[in-house]
């Protein structure tokens, strides 16, 4: 369970990270707490998964990577190997099993639309499935993974 | 660093975006450990950060939670019909929900014909739909699927190394 003082701790890493040679000092500070103390709690809150990750999240779009998301029919019997070769592909993110005919879903990343193309069409060959989404992003509307504790 | 576009980015800007693009070392001076990894001197990876996070080629420098851990156990990726024109009020309308953490415009098919995705979290699957619901009524929009994880397989954040190696 979560004290009063892990979710002060977990608000502000997630929205006022500063950007300084000693952040866990300028943290602790604020959270009246020693930078040691502060390092030791944070490498608990990690450990118990409530921490993912800290650094920096770039805005791929404006890197000017390109993204689609794909939807795949995968038949059960098959699923155990189209998985493990999905996830092999670097490009790949986030991949999940959801309710419906189109089962399998996963986010791809490249560096253009046509390298995009090529490791889709890599995929259908290595999984020999044909049915296949190539839902691709057309606009970013929001992206704000920041959650209310 | 003055480009965002990768394609137009120096050697070095990509040397400084790669070092940044690692989880932080949680040690006392962080940035100090990034430079001698890397060979960048701190002070230049502090005012990069500071740069461009100012330009917004970084989204977010910060902790990413895990969202099943704090208390939201249950989301639902919703995949909405929405009519072309109207695309940009609707988004409009459904951003302003906190739950709503992404809201992307896709491209739809005539056998699939959703074109707006929405990722809605919630303390569980009955806040979930009534979330859902909210947003229909706010939107008028009808046609959706709604699409519930079964099973993660695969969730890291994207490998920009190997991306644009």
């Amino acid at each position: 369970m979560l004290t009063r003082l892990d979710k002060k701790i977990l608000e502000e890493i997630q929205n006022n990270f500063p950007i300084v040679q000693s952040p866990w000092k300028q943290l602790g500070r604020k959270l009246h707490l020693s930078e040691k103390d502060l390092i030791e709690r944070i490498k608990i809150l990690q450990t118990q998964g409530y921490i993912r990750y800290i650094g920096v999240i770039f805005d791929l779009n404006k890197l000017g990577l390109k993204s689609t998301l794909l939807a795949m029919n995968v038949p059960t019997e098959k699923m155990k190997s189209v998985v493990r070769i999905i996830n092999n592909y670097p490009y790949v993110s986030h991949n999940y099993l959801r309710n419906g005919k189109f089962n399998v879903w996963f986010t791809l990343t490249a560096r253009s639309d046509k390298e995009l193309d090529f490791i889709i069409n890599d995929i259908k060959k290595k999984t020999s499935i044909k049915d296949i989404l190539d839902l691709r992003t057309k606009k970013v509307f929001k992206i704000n993974v920041s959650f209310k504790l | 660093m003055y480009h965002s576009n990768f394609k137009i980015m120096k050697k070095y800007e990509k040397s400084i975006l790669l070092a940044l693009d690692k989880p932080l070392p949680i040690e006392k001076n962080p940035f100090l450990s990034i430079a001698k990894r890397t060979g960048i001197p701190e002070k230049v990876l502090l005012e990069q950060l500071k740069k461009i996070k100012k330009n917004g080629l970084v989204r977010k420098f910060g902790a990413i939670l895990g969202h099943r851990n704090i208390g939201f156990k249950e989301n639902v990726l919703v995949a909405w019909k929405v009519q072309d024109e109207l695309l940009d009020d609707i988004a409009e309308k459904i951003i302003h929900f906190k739950m709503v953490s992404h809201c992307y415009a896709r491209k739809s098919y005539p056998l699939w014909p959703y074109n707006l995705y929405t990722m809605i979290h919630g303390k569980n699957k009955k806040e979930c739909l009534s979330i859902v619901k909210k947003i229909s009524q706010k939107t008028n929009l009808k046609q959706k699927k709604l699409l519930f994880t079964k099973q993660e397989f695969k969730k890291t954040k994207t490998n920009l190394e190997k991306i644009l190696k």
